[in-house]
């Protein structure tokens, strides 16, 4: 079933995408749909946030629904319908 | 400074207090509150960053201060919940400010109340080293020459 994924990018992420917010449809629940279906969205850019695999890249932090995840468990996510997936660089606060 | 504290759903629940907003509070008035949490407190230490006015020699203009304002908070929380266990402090504040913020302003604040000094400022170091580390706010700093989102420095 069809599902639909709030994606929202912060701060530099934000500036050099030149996109702040963006629905992205995916088919199943996988995390990786979701660099796929952005991939499409965001072209040669993915390359700012995922390498040739479409691994997320280091230096950046992902939450899902204002939770922190550990890149080691994006791959054991399941995303449902309306979830929201912040993308965001490391923190450069203080 | 009232009305967060009063409102502030932590302090009701576990006695914590995280800030994130354009405006931080009277420094004066949060040391008077923690000092009110309990009559062990031997010692408060004080942490408060402010903006420098200068970047590799440029002339800092001001900062620009984003923040994940629901998922900051939650940070900031548990890095308290992990320094009490750590170092049994009695309690803590951190207050980080968001927006603009012009050279000399004070940005954050982390106090640290404890029976003695040594795991106050044990505390305190470990605060806001993770505060800066893993808290997600940026900062954008504008001099005179350019505009650049600082980069983490951990």
């Amino acid at each position: 079933m069809e599902k639909i994924i709030k994606v929202k990018f912060y701060a530099s992420l934000r500036e050099m995408l030149n996109v702040n917010k963006i629905e992205v449809k995916i088919e199943n629940s996988k995390f990786i749909s979701l660099m796929e279906k952005l991939k499409e969205n965001l072209k040669d850019k993915i390359n700012l946030i995922a390498d040739e695999k479409l691994r997320l890249k280091d230096n950046l932090m992902i939450s899902v629904n204002n939770n922190l995840v550990k890149h080691s468990d994006l791959n054991k996510i399941e995303l449902k319908n309306g979830d929201m997936v912040d993308f965001m660089p490391l923190p450069s606060g203080g | 400074m009232v009305t967060w504290w009063i409102l502030c759903p932590y302090h009701l629940v576990d006695e914590m207090k995280v800030k994130i907003s354009k405006k931080l509070d009277n420094l004066q008035s949060l040391i008077n509150k923690v000092k009110e949490k309990s009559k062990e407190i031997g010692g408060i230490a004080v942490f408060v960053g402010t903006v420098r006015g200068t970047f590799k020699n440029e002339k800092v203009l001001r900062l620009e201060y984003e923040a994940h304002e629901k998922l900051a908070p939650k940070v900031l929380k548990q890095i308290i919940l992990d320094l009490k266990k750590k170092y049994g402090i009695i309690d803590a504040v951190i207050e980080h400010k968001t927006g603009t913020a012009k050279v000399g302003e004070d940005v954050m604040y982390v106090l640290v109340a404890s029976k003695h000094r040594r795991e106050a400022f044990q505390a305190l170091i470990e605060a806001v080293d993770r505060i800066k580390r893993e808290t997600p706010i940026w900062k954008k700093e504008i001099t005179e020459g350019s505009a650049h989102w600082v980069e983490n420095q951990t």
